[in-house]
């Protein structure tokens, strides 16, 4: 894949989500997210749990309202959809696929059923039997096949794999342009892993989706996407096409976590894996800064007063984080 | 390997094969589980009773004679009342008053169940606040006494004020029910996939909820038909409803009434008592069919060899 260009399919410009539960808890989900998705690509939002990826995956399908920032969805603000019309085009546009399979398919419809309601809804096939043919094809493509057999198929009758594979289907029915892909394979055995990554591939390829992919898995991320996004407690702290960020990771929190994969030809070397883990919460309270200066090896004073801007590095690689800014600019740190 | 996604010619001659819909299943189902189908051969050979009436029990059952008290004979099979009636023919011209305010007011209580239950869990907030501060105080009101004042006031209810009494009585019990269940639905995954694929309101309730809390819906309105048909002969039985026409409950008051017990009248009793009892057990058999036919996870345990027969694994 070529490195992204052209008009973004959709835009997130500072977007900030906070949550309030009583009077004193604050949580900030998401801080200052900026980022476009251009057609045609994987990107793959990467992090942590408790890191706001999920949060940003409501707030692009309009399940949450954001408190700050624009998303813009082909140049339309999405918190600004007026009218029942604009709703349907965007809901049509813009599909979701949920990490649970055994939550996301409802277990007394069959599988049939669950493809073909989506094309109703949106009247995107008119007639009934013309509707049978292409949830028969649907059922094809993403592998279960024979598919007349697996169109009565209700969930409970189904494995993981196969009901997530219903479910990318569900969300195919209607040719959308975009798929947010909430951990599809998280809740996966390993070995059926690959065939959904494939066949989010082969939607890409084929039918041309843009997908925002969303996992916590490094691994994952590096197989199916284009550029990664990497988030730490609410903000992008690293962004760049998949190799660079892998290859070459410039932030601190991209370097432990990436540490943190454990690598089997280390271990073939004699060595151990790695256990510098990074704790999931650390206890460093809610500061104007930068949300790992706590954890950071490097970090400076500066840190916990600012955020710090972002740092263009060769090509999409860009990094929010002073340690580089300076080392980039020659100061000594 | 997998099949590209760009249509093939192959795929247009596909068709679905016929299966059987989902109804028919559902109804061979219940054939084929023991209980349910006792339950409902019980139950509908007494709604078969109460239709073929004025076959089975010419006349009106209400006639007086000269035979009374009169052990059952070849002529009175149930043998007579105080008044001469023939017991025989009023328990079966019982059954139409008792089924009918039974079924009517088992309908009105279940779908204000429903409306108040499903209503307010559903669209949540004030609405939800308001519905089950109304359930609760319900609840808490016993319903008997309630229903005694509410008869008398009416002064011997007709049938439309006792339907409206057990109605407004029974209700809460359901509502409950029902609104916890739709808290648990609304914030599975798969409600919220229907919404982002644009489903409406309505087709989510519809669509997505009620298929899974039909057997809920069933049992409660099974269970509501029994509290009901049990609330009308109380009501009936002490004389609250309109004593005047014939019915189970009635049967029972004019029975207590003469003290058919006091004179050995085992007869005049018995023969209501035990319809009411075999109407309610039927009705409570197939409740328990509903529930083993409702989650197919429990029943089907698949016959040998036929284990994930389709399954091919992914």
């Amino acid at each position: 894949m070529t490195e992204p260009e052209g008009v973004p399919i959709l835009s997130l410009t500072h977007v900030s989500k906070t949550f309030f539960s009583g009077r004193r808890s604050r949580i900030d989900a998401v801080r200052d997210v900026t980022f476009h998705l251009y057609p045609h690509e994987i990107v793959c939002l990467v992090g942590e749990s408790g890191s706001g990826k999920s949060t940003t995956a409501h707030l692009i399908m309009a399940m949450e309202t954001s408190t700050s920032g624009t998303i813009r969805y082909q140049g339309q603000d999405v918190a600004r959809l007026r009218g029942r019309s604009a709703h349907r085009q965007y809901r049509r546009a813009v599909q979701m696929i949920f990490q649970d399979p055994y939550a996301s398919l409802n277990p007394v419809h069959t599988a049939g059923y669950t493809i073909g309601r989506p094309m109703e809804i949106h009247h995107s096939i008119a007639s009934a039997s013309q509707r049978n043919k292409a949830v028969l094809r649907l059922l094809r493509q993403v592998d279960l096949t024979p598919p007349a057999e697996f169109y009565y198929k209700l969930p409970y009758q189904l494995s993981g794999g196969q009901r997530q594979r219903v479910a990318i289907a569900r969300a195919l029915a209607v040719q959308p342009a975009l798929i947010i892909a909430d951990e599809p394979v998280s809740m996966l055995d390993v070995s059926l892993r690959a065939g959904i990554l494939q066949l989010i591939l082969q939607a890409r390829d084929e039918a041309g989706v843009t997908f925002l992919y969303i996992t916590h898995d490094l691994a994952s991320a590096r197989y199916i996407g284009d550029r990664i996004l990497v988030m730490y407690r609410g903000i992008i702290c690293e962004e760049g096409m998949a190799d660079a960020v892998i290859n070459g990771p410039q932030h601190p929190y991209t370097k432990a976590l990436i540490e943190a994969v454990p690598n089997p030809e280390h271990l073939e070397d004699g060595g151990t894996v790695d256990d510098t883990v990074i704790p999931s919460h650390p206890s460093a309270p809610a500061s104007p800064g930068c949300p790992y200066y706590a954890l950071c090896p490097v970090s400076v004073a500066e840190c916990q007063q600012n955020l710090p801007d972002w740092t263009e590095l060769s090509g999409k690689h860009r990094v929010r984080c002073f340690h580089v800014a300076d080392a980039r600019h020659g100061v000594k740190t | 390997m997998m099949t590209p996604f760009t249509a093939s010619p192959g795929d247009e001659g596909e068709a679905l094969p016929s299966v059987k819909p989902r109804s028919a299943r559902t109804w061979l189902a219940f054939v084929r589980n023991r209980t349910g189908l006792i339950g409902i051969v019980i139950f509908v050979g007494f709604v078969v009773l109460g239709l073929l009436a004025p076959v089975i029990a010419p006349g009106n059952p209400a006639t007086i004679t000269m035979h009374i008290m009169s052990p059952p004979t070849a002529h009175y099979w149930l043998g007579t009342t105080a008044e001469g009636q023939s017991v025989w023919s009023q328990v079966i011209w019982g059954t139409r008053p008792t089924l009918v305010i039974g079924f009517i007011a088992g309908a009105l209580t279940t779908a204000l169940s429903i409306i108040i239950g499903v209503g307010g869990a559903y669209n949540g907030g004030a609405l939800d606040d308001v519905a089950t501060m109304f359930s609760n105080i319900f609840i808490v009101i016993p319903g008997i006494p309630l229903m005694i004042v509410l008869a008398t006031y009416l002064h011997h209810a007709g049938t439309v004020a006792m339907i409206l009494v057990i109605s407004a009585t029974g209700w809460p019990f359901g509502a409950r029910v029902l609104r916890s269940q739709t808290l648990a639905l609304r914030k599975r995954d798969f409600v919220q996939a229907a919404r982002l694929t644009g489903e409406s309101t309505w087709g989510i309730v519809q669509r997505e909820l009620f298929p899974n809390m039909i057997s809920l819906i069933v049992a409660n309105f099974l269970s509501t038909i029994m509290y009901a048909i049990g609330a009308e002969v109380s009501l009936q039985f002490l004389g609250l409803g309109n004593i005047n026409t014939v019915s189970w409950g009635s049967m029972l008051y004019w029975a207590g009434n003469y003290q058919a017990l006091a004179f050995g009248a085992w007869w005049w009793i018995i023969p209501p008592g035990i319809c009411i009892a075999l109407v309610g057990g039927a009705l409570a058999l197939v409740n328990r069919s509903i529930d083993e036919i409702a989650n197919p996870q429990l029943t089907s345990a698949p016959k040998r060899g036929r284990l994930h027969r389709g399954g091919t694994g992914s």
